[in-house]
C-alpha cells in the first residue's frame, strides 16, 4: 500500500512538472487548435465539426469577403447542409439574411433535381439541423447562401 | 525503486512527445532554398530597414519586413520563392494559390503547400488585417502571373440588409474570381430592384486549416468585376459540382 502510494505520488510530481514547464515553455495554451478540425470531423462528423468550429469558420469567411470589399452587410452563420438525396450530411453553409431569421436557421436542406440536362441542387435553409418527416421543410425564409464549405480529411 | 524508474521513462517520454509538437508548430518557414527561373528574392531597403522581396519576372509580389522562425525578412523571402517554385513544379498552377486560415494563423496556400503567413505584425506595417494582407499577396501574384486574367475590386455599398418581403428569382452564371471561368449557374433570390442589378455571381476560393474548402459567393453588379449587391443570396445552384451531391 505504501508502495502504491509513493509511485502514485512521484507520477503526480512528474506530471505536475511537466505541466508547469509546459506553460512556462509555451508549449501548452493552444487550446483551439489542440484538436485540430480534422480529429473533430473524423470523431464526429460534419455535425460536431460545424458546432465546435462554426464560429471561427463564419468569421474567417467574413475577413475574407471585408479584404476584398466585399462584405455581407446582413448577419451570418455557418450550419450543416444536409443532403435528402443521400440521406446525409455532406457538408456546410454560411447562411445571410436579417438577423432574426439567420438565428432561426439550423441547417440547410439540399434538395437534387435535374430537368432534361441540367442537374441542380436548391439550398434551402430551415430551422431543423436535418429535415423532418413527410414534405415539411420548416423553411426559413428571407435567408440564402453566401458560401459552401466542403470539408475533406487528408 | 522501480516505480521511480517508470516514472522517469514516462516523463522522459512526454517531453520528448512535447518536443517533437513544437518542432512541427515551429517549422513554418525552414525549407532550403535554390534559384528558381522565374520566382526569385532579393534583400532591399526600405527607409533604412532591410526587407525581403519576392519577384515574378521583374514584378515584386510580396515584401517581407519581420523577421520570423529564426529567419530574417531576407531569408524568410528566399524560402517562400522556393516554395512556390517547388510548388509550381509539383503540378499547381497560380489558379491554385489561395488565402487560407492554418493553426489559427492567416497564410496564402498553393494547393496544400504553404506559402507564407499573413502574421499581424507584418499586416500592421502594411496597415491591413492578416487575412487582408494574404488576399493582397495573393492578388499580386495572380497579376505577375496572368495579368489579363485578374479583375479590378471595387468597394461594394454599404447598406444594410433588406428583408425579402416580395422577393423575386433569376438564374446569373457563376465565375471564378481571378481566373474568370465559368463554373456553372447560381438562381439568386432578394428584392426584385437588387435582383435585377445582379449580372453573375463571382466566387471566392480558400482553405481552413486544410481541411475545409471554402467556395463564397459574392452576387455582382459586373460581370468580370466584384461589386456586390447587398441583399441577395445563393438559392440554388445549377451545373455546379457541389460535394458530389
Amino acid at each position: 500500500m505504501k508502495k502504491i502510494l509513493r509511485r502514485t505520488l512521484i507520477v503526480l510530481t512528474i506530471a505536475a512538472m511537466l505541466i508547469t514547464g509546459g506553460l512556462f515553455t509555451g508549449y501548452y495554451l493552444r487550446p483551439a487548435y489542440s484538436i485540430s478540425l480534422g480529429s473533430i470531423l473524423l470523431a464526429g462528423g460534419i455535425v460536431l465539426a460545424v458546432s465546435s468550429f462554426g464560429g471561427q469558420i463564419n468569421k474567417f469567411i467574413n475577413n475574407l469577403l471585408g479584404s476584398h470589399d466585399a462584405a455581407v452587410a446582413g448577419a451570418t452563420k455557418v450550419v450543416p447542409i444536409f443532403s435528402i438525396g443521400q440521406g446525409a450530411y455532406v457538408g456546410a453553409a454560411q447562411v445571410v439574411g436579417v438577423p432574426a431569421e439567420v438565428k432561426r436557421t439550423k441547417g440547410v436542406a439540399a434538395v437534387n433535381a435535374t430537368i432534361g440536362n441540367v442537374g441542380g441542387s436548391a439550398l434551402i435553409p430551415i430551422s431543423t439541423q436535418k429535415p423532418g418527416g413527410g414534405s415539411s421543410l420548416s423553411r426559413v425564409s428571407g435567408v440564402g447562401i453566401s458560401a459552401v464549405i466542403d470539408f475533406h480529411i487528408g | 525503486m522501480k516505480g521511480l524508474r517508470i516514472a522517469l521513462l514516462i516523463a522522459a517520454l512526454v517531453g520528448v512527445a512535447l518536443l517533437a509538437t513544437s518542432n512541427v508548430w515551429s517549422s513554418d518557414e525552414t525549407t532550403t532554398t535554390t534559384t528558381p527561373p522565374q520566382v526569385t528574392s532579393r534583400a532591399a531597403t526600405i527607409n533604412n530597414m532591410q526587407v525581403g522581396e519576392v519577384l515574378v519576372g521583374d514584378t515584386v509580389v510580396l515584401r517581407i519586413h519581420q523577421a520570423a522562425g529564426g529567419l530574417t525578412p531576407v531569408q524568410r523571402a528566399g524560402v517562400v520563392a522556393n516554395r512556390l517554385t517547388n510548388s509550381l513544379a509539383a503540378g499547381n498552377t497560380i489558379n491554385n494559390v489561395q488565402v487560407g486560415q492554418l493553426n489559427g494563423q492567416a497564410v496564402l496556400m498553393m494547393g496544400n503547400d504553404l506559402l507564407i503567413t499573413a502574421d499581424s505584425s507584418e499586416a500592421n506595417l502594411n496597415n491591413s488585417t492578416p487575412v487582408g494582407l494574404a488576399v493582397a499577396w495573393q492578388h499580386n501574384l495572380q497579376t505577375a502571373f496572368n495579368p489579363g486574367a485578374v479583375t479590378t475590386t471595387v468597394a461594394g455599398s454599404q447598406e444594410t440588409w433588406p428583408a425579402w418581403t416580395n422577393p423575386t428569382t433569376k438564374i446569373v452564371p457563376i465565375i471564378e474570381l481571378g481566373t474568370q471561368a465559368s463554373l456553372g449557374f447560381a438562381q439568386i433570390t432578394g428584392p426584385s430592384e437588387r435582383v435585377n442589378q445582379v449580372k453573375a455571381v463571382l466566387q471566392l476560393s480558400a482553405v481552413f486549416e486544410k481541411t475545409a474548402r471554402i467556395f463564397a459567393f459574392v452576387p455582382s453588379s459586373e460581370l468580370t468585376g466584384l461589386n456586390r449587391v447587398q441583399g441577395v443570396a445563393v438559392t440554388a445552384l445549377l451545373q455546379y459540382t457541389l460535394f458530389r451531391l
